[in-house]
């Protein structure tokens, strides 16, 4: 008798993951609050002025890397997580559009994709989204994170993830009872060269106020989701998650912020919203920010499968591009000054 | 092992970079679902979201096994080391819990051991990208660190896969969706195995019941690839040990009490011959390693001839009862 090979597998074992197209480079050209746009385009005209010439220089050298074809795209942050003034007096969509699309022109380029921070905490996929198709990405990023191992840690006590921090070292263990400790000892970040830069980062608030503590999340951890969307490193479930949504001609933009998806795509010809690499241009108010973005990304435990497939699709490129193991490897930032011109009429 | 193997997939157990593992550590720990009833295929893979967005691994058949994302704990101690030599581990232990049939709850955790890829701690997002993976410093005696392991006492000195198995049970079964009663007072029953990794080895399994009740200790080897297929191996035999234990000693000796005394044993005789004997599957369709492993267990130990036993003798007494029902309820 001969052996029959006969296979058996279940699609529920090991779900697959979804693929996301991927650009070669993501700009990201600014970051404003709902409330800057009350004074109309002042800000966001200063912002993308400053932009600019920083954005023709990265589109310079990915071309010269990666031939003519090589893919860019822009985007441009929206903060309505954490609104200080009353819906009622917030800017429409609609209106933050105009102004954002007219200031890009003025500035002399496109933004191609418009996304909003509250969209980073849950994402939306289309316009007035339910429960069914949203994804509560900054629940799974804090998920994925690993703290760090303190020297003699061997799994006996569980780890303290729960508490809402995040550091990169031993926290000062006098902290706490610093008023009657006998000696202050001073924190240790971990693999410490010399000298330590000791960073805890609150990765999450909670609002005691109302009768079921919600989660208030940080802008560290938002800015995290943030850089891993532009990565094309998040997934629900295997799921892709927050894909851009485009407009059709007939459809109008809803009245409100939370209606929107969490990215909008402006442009129609626009390159793939993620990218090998990112960068982000931006005021200097936002370096801590997203230095706590990066050490929260250091923490994070990735699907190998999707790494892979990002690596894979990477070194598959007519001009192949190789990517670090690192995924902050592919994060760059630039912090504008707050040098002005003095006009003399 | 073939390729075939199905957890493959799941648990990375090479270095990406080349660096092989020599040896692998876990425990696993069986016991009952808290909740009165069986849960449905989609409570299990509820129960099983212990981490939100990652996939929760699901197979019908033979039996329904439910398994969570694998969680990740971080770790840097020392290694416990028989006789001579010191070790310290660095890197991160993955742990899982399984739901077989929506009953059976089981909470593995297991780590891989390597050569250390430098003299000092690296930064953490190295040991991040070989999660299951810790990296040994200090080159002590691979026999050692595997006896040392395996005698480990409790509260552990060395890498503490007990507490971390533990604690993965806990919040499963602290889950407000559970209704915390049991058809059946059973025990947790602990398997704790050691595996040594060399190139060319062919499975092996060396199977040890300890002074301790339910405590199994397991010596195997094997190449680095079949690692996965190890970790499935003490899993599948954690839960056939544990059912046979269950029948053997909880529920056959309460029955044969419960007549004696005139009362009445009929639940946990259907309750173990509806819920638990249909969980009986050897995992043999995993692979012919997998099948040739079991089976040559099986020749030594005849589990599945001593369960069937068991199972004849609940049936009898169920017929007893049947034919002389008892006169206390």
């Amino acid at each position: 008798m001969t052996a029959v090979d006969v296979s058996y597998d279940e699609v529920t074992r090991s779900p697959k993951v979804d693929a996301v197209p991927l650009s070669h480079l993501s700009v990201e050209t600014g970051h404003l609050y709902l409330d800057d746009f009350a004074e109309g385009d002042r800000k966001i005209a200063r912002q993308l002025e400053q932009a600019a010439p920083w954005l023709e220089a990265a589109g310079k050298r990915i071309h010269k890397r990666f031939g003519r074809n090589a893919r860019i795209s822009t985007c441009f942050l929206v903060d309505d997580y954490t609104p200080s003034s009353p819906t009622l007096d917030q800017p429409k969509p609609s209106e933050v559009v105009d102004i954002v699309t007219a200031a890009a022109d003025q500035a002399g380029f496109r933004i191609d994709y418009l996304a909003r921070e509250a969209g980073c905490a849950i994402a939306c996929e289309r316009p007035y989204s339910g429960p069914r198709d949203q994804s509560a990405l900054a629940d799974i990023v804090a998920g994925l994170i690993v703290e760090e191992a303190a020297v003699g840690a061997n799994g006996s006590r569980p780890p303290t993830a729960q508490t809402g921090w995040l550091s990169n070292g031993a926290r000062s263990p006098a902290a706490a009872v610093a008023m009657d400790a006998p000696g202050w000892e001073p924190p240790e970040e971990f693999g410490k060269d010399k000298h330590s830069v000791f960073v805890d980062i609150e990765l999450w608030s909670l609002d005691n106020s109302m009768p079921q503590a919600e989660r208030q999340y940080s802008c560290s951890l938002l800015s995290a989701v943030w850089l891993l969307l532009r990565l094309g490193l998040l997934r629900d479930a295997g799921r892709a998650v927050a894909k851009p949504y485009r407009f059709g001609p007939g459809e109008t933009l809803p009245d409100l912020w939370s209606q929107l998806p969490s990215i909008t795509q402006l442009t129609p010809d626009a390159a793939p919203f993620a990218a090998y690499q990112v960068l982000s241009v931006l005021p200097p108010h936002f370096r801590a920010a997203e230095h706590a973005a990066e050490i929260i990304i250091d923490h994070l435990r990735f699907d190998g499968a999707v790494l892979k497939q990002t690596a894979d699709r990477a070194r598959d490129e007519t001009n192949p591009v190789t990517l670090p193991d690192n995924p902050v490897g592919r994060v760059s930032h630039l912090f504008f000054d707050d040098v002005h011109v003095t006009h003399n009429d | 092992m073939s390729r075939t193997t199905t957890d493959r997939d799941r648990i990375p157990a090479v270095h990406g970079d080349g660096t092989r593992p020599w040896s692998g550590f876990g425990e696993v720990r069986t016991c009952l679902v808290q909740n009165l009833g069986a849960l449905s295929p989609s409570a299990s893979v509820a129960l099983m979201q212990l981490t939100p967005g990652s996939p929760v691994s699901k197979v019908d058949r033979p039996v329904r096994r439910v398994v969570s994302p694998e969680q990740v704990t971080g770790v840097d101690c020392r290694l416990q080391v028989a006789r001579e030599g010191r070790g310290r581990a660095i890197g991160t232990v993955l742990s899982h819990a399984v739901v077989t049939n929506g009953r059976i709850l089981q909470g593995t955790a297991h780590v891989a051991l390597t050569e250390a890829t430098s003299k000092e701690r690296r930064e953490w997002r190295h040991y991040l990208r070989h999660q299951g993976v810790v990296e040994v410093l200090g080159a002590p005696n691979p026999h050692n660190v595997i006896d040392g392991y395996l005698a480990d006492s409790s509260p552990a000195r060395g890498l503490d896969l007990a507490s971390i198995s533990d604690r993965i049970i806990d919040d499963v079964q602290q889950s407000d969706t559970l209704n915390h009663t049991t058809a059946l007072r059973a025990g947790t029953s602990v398997v704790r195995w050691a595996a040594t990794l060399s190139a060319d080895a062919r499975p092996t399994a060396g199977i040890a019941k300890s002074e301790l009740p339910n405590r199994h200790v397991i010596r195997l080897t094997g190449a680095p690839e079949d690692l996965p297929a190890l970790i499935r191996f003490c899993e599948e035999f954690a839960l056939h040990e544990w059912l046979l234990t269950t029948v053997q000693d909880v529920i056959v000796p309460r029955a044969e009490t419960d007549i004696a005394r005139d009362r009445d044993p009929l639940d946990s005789l259907l309750f173990a011959l509806n819920e638990l004997v249909p969980l009986w599957m050897p995992p043999t369709h995993l692979s012919p390693d997998m099948k040739a492993l079991w089976e040559a267990m099986e020749s030594r130990t005849h589990y599945t001839r001593l369960f069937e036993r068991q199972v004849a003798r609940i049936r009898d007494l169920r017929d007893q009862v049947k034919i002389r029902p008892p006169r206390r309820f």
